[in-house]
């Protein structure tokens, strides 16, 4: 028995230039340009990634639409079985998976082992596209011996461009069930976080898919816009920032296709004073911090409720100044790094903001140091109370560990608070009474409601809900809407004479 | 091969801690049952062997299918000092009997404290976790039977 660090080792110290993975190969990209990929716990540059050409986004389009008619003629039973047999191949490789996931990211590894096995889910949820495909019919459906029916048939090639912040689970949102309902896919993930995509599609090549049938290219935006403008893509589906949601979105309609853009977020946790503060404190503290603070269902300002709120704040303030801060890859840690230098940057510099604005600073996480990791990213736990509801701090979205806490009288004033943001991802209550409860779910503008749960992210088999400047399209991913998003209802009505 | 026990922070290190004292009760019970003075009690032994075995198996699916980031958050209050358990046997059969029964009661023990603390942690966990407190009391009292 050793008194160990708990330390995981790494899956590589280096993982050298990733690869795109077309018509069924993993091929070197003939791209010149290229991004470092670089482990924001150490600083260093563990991989880099080529910031693909048109051309070869085009290749990619090409072997997606060629393999399209073959695929689609595929029974969907059959379609399936690569599906499953690469669940299985992800159980086997699951650690692997979420360590390059903490490696590339910096998330803590529980974090990536979670993320892991999100995306398993969303591959279990495609193989029951036999019956989730499903069409209706009803016999005399248009008139006495005439009959109505609907089926469900796969449109072509989609597309996915994926964010920075889960390397491993956001595509699985997306094409698992498109290719089940016989779509062909390509796939862009983020140039941040490429080698956890890299690794899967090593592994995605040995579940048997036909060539073609899914497609990955690494790139920047000459890649997204190379997908947005060929007329032969379908449909776009998109997780990031608000304005490149919106920017896709807008290109993407004008050329003709389905889109689902995803974009940013302000989350609101409200604490009512009959809240269950012993059994939430950990949510809220994980909602706003896990992550750190980098996921769209994040909680960002906590919203306290009543006169007597010091208690409630003092708590948060005091569970925030425990969290313990270092490497993902240290079992023990509970927050990682943020996940580049830039977005470091643009953390502290909304601090900074922040405490210019006058609003009280109550826990500072700038400065932060982390002992064995001097180079690394690492923004500590931050609350700041009294926030002025109109400062950048509770109105902008910061996408890092940073509390920002407003105290307003009641339930009322909370959810106008809420509904006055430019977004509408996700919002919590924390209460014991089912009248508080049922109110904010019925009136707060928000696409994911949770009630004493402060990351309420949809199972695959459910929608991820997202309103306003959270969400720019109609039909929203995982979920029956994904079966809606992936495929046309064609109506057929017969009679026989 | 060296059983690593972490400090217990969070539901990964909780599940893996819990997968260290399976392997150690595993470990320490099967060496006590290819004991020639325990040679009389080689079968329930093993088979008690083979019970801690199989949970760490069972942990490890746990720790996959059950880990949920809507209920993902830090855990306090679980000193790993308070369960670490002993790595060896003494020479004695009484002594052995003696120390598998105290390692039984400290793995029900570090059950039950993970049930109560770690309810909201768990998603439903915490229920086959009492479950493995009845189990391991049940063989704890066995084991103090067969010292006797």
């Amino acid at each position: 028995m050793s008194d160990n660090t708990n330390l995981l080792p790494v899956v590589k110290e280096q993982y050298g230039r990733v690869r795109n993975y077309i018509d069924g190969e993993l091929v070197d990209s003939s791209s010149t340009r290229n991004g470092e990929v670089i482990n924001p716990a150490t600083a260093e540059v563990i991989a880099t990634v080529p910031l693909s050409t048109k051309a070869e986004v085009t290749a990619a389009v090409d072997a997606a639409q060629d393999i399209f008619p073959e695929w689609r003629e595929t029974p969907p039973n059959i379609r399936v079985q690569p599906i499953y047999r690469l669940k299985a191949l992800f159980e086997k490789h699951y650690e692997e998976l979420a360590r390059i996931v903490t490696q590339e990211h910096g998330k803590v590894i529980d974090e990536a082992r979670g993320s892991v096995r999100r995306m398993v889910d969303n591959l279990e949820f495609a193989c029951g596209i036999p019956s989730l495909m499903m069409g209706e019919n009803l016999e005399d459906g248009a008139a006495p011996g005439i009959d109505e029916e609907f089926i469900r048939q796969p449109l072509g090639v989609f597309a996915a461009v994926a964010p920075f912040n889960f390397p491993a689970m956001v595509p699985f949102w997306f094409w698992p069930s498109a290719v089940a309902c016989g779509n062909t896919f390509v796939v862009k993930p983020s140039e941040q976080v490429p080698v956890t995509q890299d690794r899967i599609f090593e592994i995605i090549d040995e579940a048997g898919f036909p060539p073609g049938v899914i497609n990955m290219v690494h790139g920047d935006k000459e890649a997204v816009d190379g997908l947005l403008d060929d007329g032969r893509v379908q449909g776009i589906s998109f997780v990031g920032s608000t304005p490149i949601a919106r920017y896709i979105y807008e290109r993407a309609a004008q050329n003709g296709k389905r889109v689902q853009c995803q974009g940013g977020a302000k989350n609101f946790l409200t604490i009512m004073p009959d809240a269950n503060m012993g059994a939430c404190l950990p949510n809220i503290v994980s909602s706003c911090l896990g992550n750190t603070g980098q996921r769209c269902l994040a909680g960002a300002a906590l919203v306290v409720v009543g006169d007597d709120a010091d208690a409630t704040v003092d708590q948060v303030v005091a569970a925030a100044r425990e969290v313990r801060v270092g490497y993902g890859l240290d079992e023990s840690v509970q927050m990682g790094p943020l996940a580049a230098k830039r977005h470091y940057d643009r953390v502290v510099s909304m601090i900074d903001a922040g405490a210019a604005e006058d609003n009280n600073l109550r826990l500072d996480g700038r400065g932060i140091r982390v002992e064995g990791y001097d180079k690394g990213y690492f923004v500590g736990p931050t609350v700041f109370d009294h926030c002025d509801p109109e400062s950048s701090i509770v109105r902008e979205e910061i996408f890092g560990p940073v509390i920002s806490i407003v105290r307003v009288p009641d339930l009322d004033a909370a959810i106008d608070l809420i509904n006055s943001s430019r977004y509408g991802n996700a919002s919590s209550i924390y209460t014991t009474s089912g009248k508080a409860a049922r109110e904010y779910r019925y009136r707060v503008l928000g696409g994911n409601i949770g009630i004493n749960i402060g990351v309420p992210a949809p199972m695959a088999y459910f929608p991820f809900g997202g309103y306003k400047d959270s969400f720019f399209g109609d039909l929203h991913g995982q979920g029956k809407d994904a079966i809606n998003f992936f495929t046309d209802r064609k109506v057929v009505i017969t009679r026989w004479l | 091969m060296t059983i690593e026990f972490p400090q217990i922070t969070s539901f990964g290190t909780l599940l893996k801690f819990a997968q260290a004292l399976d392997q150690t009760a595993a470990d320490l019970e099967d060496q006590a049952a290819g004991l020639p003075a325990l040679a009389e009690h080689q079968a329930p032994l093993a088979a008690m062997s083979r019970k801690h075995a199989r949970r760490v198996g069972d942990l490890e699916r746990l720790a996959r299918e059950r880990l949920n980031e809507v209920v993902l958050q830090p855990l306090s209050g679980m000193a790993r000092g308070e369960y670490l358990p002993p790595t060896t046997l003494p020479d004695d059969a009484a002594g052995i009997l003696g120390t598998l029964a105290g390692l039984e009661d400290l793995s029900a023990r570090f059950y039950g404290d993970a049930a109560d603390r770690a309810v909201n942690l768990l998603g439903g966990l915490d229920r086959t976790f009492k479950r493995f407190v009845k189990e391991d009391r049940k063989r704890a009292e066995a084991l103090k039977n067969l010292a006797q």
